[in-house]
């Protein structure tokens, strides 16, 4: 069993609650966890390694402060994100360049290596990938930010309305549209190649 | 019998009710015209139409109906992905698809993002991230629940002003308490309250200024070259005539009246200075308004 299968098997509400008793082993373990998880939202709303990596930094400073404030294991993932998502829009409003983020190098990003696929999977999986966080750069913010929260990230649909202070409704409208516009860029880019 | 007849008397002719003479012509024709007699044949059902051909009719039809059912089918290709759609749409949809290469391939590259974007949720940083948040975090106070930072109101009013509709708000809020305290900008009609009330006000101040100045002037020994009660009808003809025609606001009517009153005291009294009153306004602009049309000085 490697470290990333270990990590996903520990009870979160053990680990919260060893975490708020003091538990240094603890915090280590949800950091470990959590710390992709983070990273990959902080990189797809700011699109810069270096600021998502101080971003996901301050995140877990934050998440350890306000620790005694989540109760429930299974809101925490929620939580997570829109403490998340808050840091990354307080951020971008300070560079006021919330419009357009850089295009992530997504070379420079260490990605967890799968021991099970053979090379050439991984380099037609990372191509992919590739692509498709091309065609994600060219959807509008609004479009972006609900496919990276609902596909992505895969939160409910009535944690997303709350996060986004939405009605429900509008959420699965938006998400499907930007499912299709998606597709429909990702079938363009294909054709351009 | 042209091709033309012989298609809008087709479904007649199929079901054996045309008359005779024209079924006649209708054979004759069909022994000329290949092309109808494919159409009585396709229509007979004795041949079948090339797919190619059912594919281009099809699509004539709902060209020219409807139109083509793609952006519908798109609207349910999400919840067919998702296997959330409900059974009848599904079948539509299935139908649709075997037939349309575009909705095709949007449900195909829809079904590959399913599969992919999960596996983009979580981007591991570098190795020394870890222990970045562990020596971060050493020794930092926790908070309890009970704890969390309350924003006292000086934050709170600052947040406020930062926000980018205070501005819009506060001349929302502004507008409001202008227009109670100073009136609305709008011309009153003639016939509002406030411009009866006022005019009779003017009439009233007017008539008595006229008395005591006559009385003075009696005093004095002169004599007015009018009666009092010929000069209140004049007044009041005069500001009746210059409202109605400049409809003017309750102070304009009050202004107009005063510089009326003084013009026709220096007529009454030969251009002789008045005698000025400590009680009644004097008026501020002692320059002549142009006279009424029907105005005749006195």
């Amino acid at each position: 069993m490697d470290s990333v299968e270990r990590r996903r098997k520990m009870d979160l509400s053990l680990i919260l609650n060893r975490c708020k008793s003091g538990d240094a082993l603890a915090w280590e373990a949800l950091v470990r966890r959590f710390q992709g998880r983070i990273y990959g939202v902080a990189v797809h709303y700011v699109g810069n390694p270096e600021d998502a990596r101080d971003l996901a930094q301050e995140v877990f400073v934050r998440i350890y402060e306000n620790l005694e404030t989540c109760t429930d294991a299974g809101l925490f993932l929620p939580w997570l994100i829109r403490i998340t998502r808050n840091a990354c829009i307080d951020h971008l409003r300070r560079r006021k360049a919330r419009a357009h983020g850089k295009d992530v190098a997504l070379d420079q990003i260490a990605e967890p290596a799968d021991s099970r696929d053979t090379p050439e999977q991984q380099w037609t999986d990372n191509s992919r990938k590739r692509l498709i966080h091309r065609a994600l750069q060219e959807l509008t913010e609004l479009n972006r930010e609900m496919i990276l929260l609902k596909e992505i990230q895969g939160m409910q649909l009535d944690e997303i309305a709350s996060l986004l202070k939405v009605p429900l409704g509008t959420v699965k409208s938006r998400s499907n549209r930007a499912r299709i516009e998606l597709a429909q860029k990702v079938m363009a880019l294909s054709c351009e190649r | 019998m042209e091709c033309r007849i012989f298609e809008e008397r087709l479904d007649v002719f199929v079901a054996g009710n045309l008359p005779a003479e024209e079924r006649r012509a209708a054979e004759e024709h069909l022994g000329e015209c290949a092309r109808c007699r494919t159409l009585l044949s396709l229509v007979r059902g004795e041949e079948a139409l090339a797919p190619q051909e059912e594919e281009g009719l099809i699509l004539s039809i709902l060209n020219t109906t409807s139109g083509t059912a793609c952006a519908n089918a798109t609207l349910l290709l999400c919840d067919w992905i998702d296997a959330c759609l409900p059974q009848d749409d599904c079948e539509m949809l299935s139908l649709h698809l075997d037939h349309c290469r575009d909705c095709r391939a949007l449900a195909a590259a829809l079904q590959e993002l399913k599969e992919c974007l999960p596996g983009m949720a979580e981007i591991e940083p570098d190795e020394s991230f870890t222990d970045r948040v562990l020596a971060a975090t050493v020794g930092l106070p926790r908070r309890a629940w009970h704890d969390r930072p309350r924003p006292d109101s000086l934050q709170w009013w600052r947040r406020l002003l930062r926000r980018p509709r205070f501005a819009w708000e506060a001349a929302y809020i502004g507008a409001l308490l202008f227009l109670p305290a100073l009136g609305s900008p709008a011309r009153l009609p003639l016939d509002a309250p406030e411009v009866t009330q006022a005019s009779r006000a003017v009439m009233r101040s007017g008539g008595q200024i006229l008395q005591e100045t006559a009385a003075a002037l009696t005093e004095r020994g002169k004599t007015a070259t009018r009666s009092i009660r010929d000069l209140q009808l004049q007044t009041r003809t005069v500001l009746t005539a210059t409202a109605q025609s400049q409809g003017r606001t309750a102070s304009a009517v009050r202004r107009k009246a005063s510089s009326m009153l003084d013009r026709l005291m220096r007529n009454l009294l030969g251009n002789s200075p008045v005698k000025e009153r400590q009680d009644v306004p004097q008026p501020q602009n002692r320059q002549q308004p142009p006279p009424a049309p029907n105005h005749r000085p006195a």
